[in-house]
């Protein structure tokens, strides 16, 4: 009997034993994964790496079809750009008149390659044109318009779930959205970035701006992974000044 | 480019190509590796900075003091401090010394080794700065990368980031990106670029760069001290703490186009998280329309050495 109950008692006690450390293990385990640190910790994949528009789109088109939503200013100055695109003329354009910065969201629809870092106070875009750079201030301050305005502006991130958000604002008046959509000092973006698989990245842009449009729209711009190389130094006015095409093909 | 400009023509002081000895604050000659310790200290605001790759101060040593203490003020007790891994240097980063227009002498007070030719190319943009009033043009004055001397000397913030296979150092000043390989070997393919070819390894806690293959000529300094494009530049980077987090990058100048021998300086860098964000440097609207010309820069006729 007592080798018996010896024998099951001790069967029981590893048992219950097995069953407390579990539960004590469960418990911990759910704390960490759902604690909310953690939490957000799982959720925000990491964007880094190199990535490159694909395909190559070099006009904003709305998510879903439609037309844009013009406002009689903003479709008065896309069709003139348009024109003088047209006869050869890009006055308008300071991107390739000038080799100027072309300021958000038109850096993004660059074809060459950018590098994603991403840190805990900082997200940086470092591309590959003419070494441009968009940094998102991942903070938390507040999402105020910047004293000078810029052609990149100032860019707010925070994490949504497995969504890098931005908001950005505080634009020079006068640049392109891509090619020869106008935009104004009113203009603001919102992006949700978020990596559609781990070599798919996704960037819905909703571009508000009442001064050229009658409503916000959204555009899709979708980049894949690249080999993790070094970018070799460009400079557009070096390419400006041989001939050679000021934005990449 | 606007503020080679102002540099070019706020310059107050009497001409002269060559400036005088070490000084009375110069710390003693020796070889072998960088001195211990942060550069001394100024032994008067009326004279140049000794020693330690010092050398002419453009506005007096206060002046520079002032605008350093304008745009690196005291940080608050609660910010972010940088990695305990002496091998991570991501971060923000700025110049904290009063920035040196012409350097003179090297990390140990002794006079920079000039050849003939560095001495007289020095000596004749100096004579086209502050006697001609015909200050010459520079790579930054063209919005092109200068090259890390001229981009660490002023006081213009940058970024590290670092991935396993490289470190990337980004400035504010002319968008310029200073890409170092952790690799074995430089590139072999004959490309030239503005900022060179960089090759890193680490020696202990520091990371030794060398960087050949200059698409140009650089100026080290604001009056225009040379290095060939042919040059090699030896950077040793590190994190010290003096009492503050710094960065400390001594730069060994292996030119003998324009120097007898190779020559260092030191300069050191503050530790700033509030530099996370930069102002928008967009100098290609200005270097299309005139540009250095619309600025009275002249074209350097040594800038392709």
């Amino acid at each position: 009997m007592n080798r018996d109950q010896k024998g099951r008692a001790v069967k029981r006690q590893d048992f219950k034993g097995w069953v407390r450390r579990s539960a004590t293990l469960a418990a911990f385990l759910g704390y960490v994964i759902w604690h909310p640190a953690t939490a957000a910790a799982h959720q925000q994949p990491s964007l880094d790496g190199v990535w490159k528009l694909v395909p190559s789109i070099t006009k904003l088109v709305p998510a879903g079809g439609g037309d844009i939503p013009f406002s009689a200013q903003g479709r008065t100055d896309y069709q003139e750009n348009r024109a003088s695109a047209a006869k050869g003329n890009f006055d308008f354009d300071q991107t390739k008149s000038t080799c100027s910065s072309p300021g958000l969201p038109r850096l993004m629809l660059i074809p060459d390659r950018f590098r994603i870092f991403q840190r805990e106070r900082i997200v940086t875009m470092m591309f590959e044109w003419n070494s441009q750079l968009r940094q998102i201030d991942m903070r938390g301050g507040p999402e105020e318009r910047p004293p000078a305005d810029s052609m990149n502006g100032v860019s707010y991130g925070r994490w949504e779930g497995d969504a890098l958000v931005v908001k950005s604002l505080g634009f020079l008046p006068g640049k392109l959205l891509d090619g020869v959509l106008p935009s104004s000092e009113s203009l603001e973006l919102h992006e949700r970035i978020r990596l559609k698989d781990k070599n798919t990245l996704d960037d819905q842009v909703t571009i508000t701006d009442p001064v050229n449009f009658t409503r916000p729209w959204k555009a899709i711009l979708t980049y894949k992974r690249q080999a993790d190389e070094q970018f070799p130094q460009d400079l557009c006015l070096d390419r400006k000044k041989a001939g050679q095409p000021v934005l990449p093909r | 480019m606007v503020l080679l400009a102002q540099i070019a023509f706020a310059q107050p002081v009497a001409p002269g190509g060559v400036g005088p000895g070490p000084g009375p604050g110069a710390p003693p000659s020796k070889a072998g590796g960088p001195p211990p310790g942060p550069p001394p200290t100024p032994q008067s605001p009326d004279l140049p900075i000794f020693g330690a790759g010092g050398g002419r101060v453009l506005f007096g040593v206060q002046s520079e003091k002032d605008v350093i203490h304008n745009l690196m003020p005291p940080l608050p007790a609660d910010t972010p401090k940088p990695s305990a891994d002496p091998r991570n240097l991501e971060g923000s980063w700025a110049h904290d010394q009063p920035m040196i227009a012409r350097v003179e002498w090297d990390a140990y007070g002794n006079d920079v080794p000039f050849t003939a030719e560095g001495r007289a190319i020095r000596d004749r943009r100096v004579k086209s700065s502050y006697v001609d009033k015909r200050p010459n043009s520079n790579a930054s004055g063209e919005c092109k990368p200068p090259g890390q001397p001229w981009l660490f000397g002023l006081y213009y913030p940058f970024q590290i980031y670092q991935t396993k296979t490289e470190v990337d150092v980004v400035f504010a000043m002319d968008h310029a990106v200073w890409p170092i390989h952790l690799g074995p070997g430089h590139d072999t393919s004959g490309r030239r670029q503005y900022m060179g070819d960089s090759v890193g390894r680490w020696d202990g806690d520091t990371l030794v760069v060398e960087t050949t293959n200059f698409k140009r000529g650089l100026w080290i300094d604001v009056d225009g001290t040379p290095a060939s494009k042919d040059a090699r530049l030896e950077f040793r980077i590190r994190k010290i703490s003096y009492p503050n987090p710094q960065l400390e990058i001594v730069t060994t100048v292996y030119d003998p186009k324009m120097y007898t021998a190779p020559w260092s300086f030191v300069r050191t860098f503050a530790w700033r998280p509030d530099k996370l964000i930069f102002d928008e440097y967009n100098c290609e609207s200005q270097a299309s329309q005139g540009g250095a010309n619309d600025f009275g820069l002249i074209p350097d006729p040594d800038d392709q050495q």
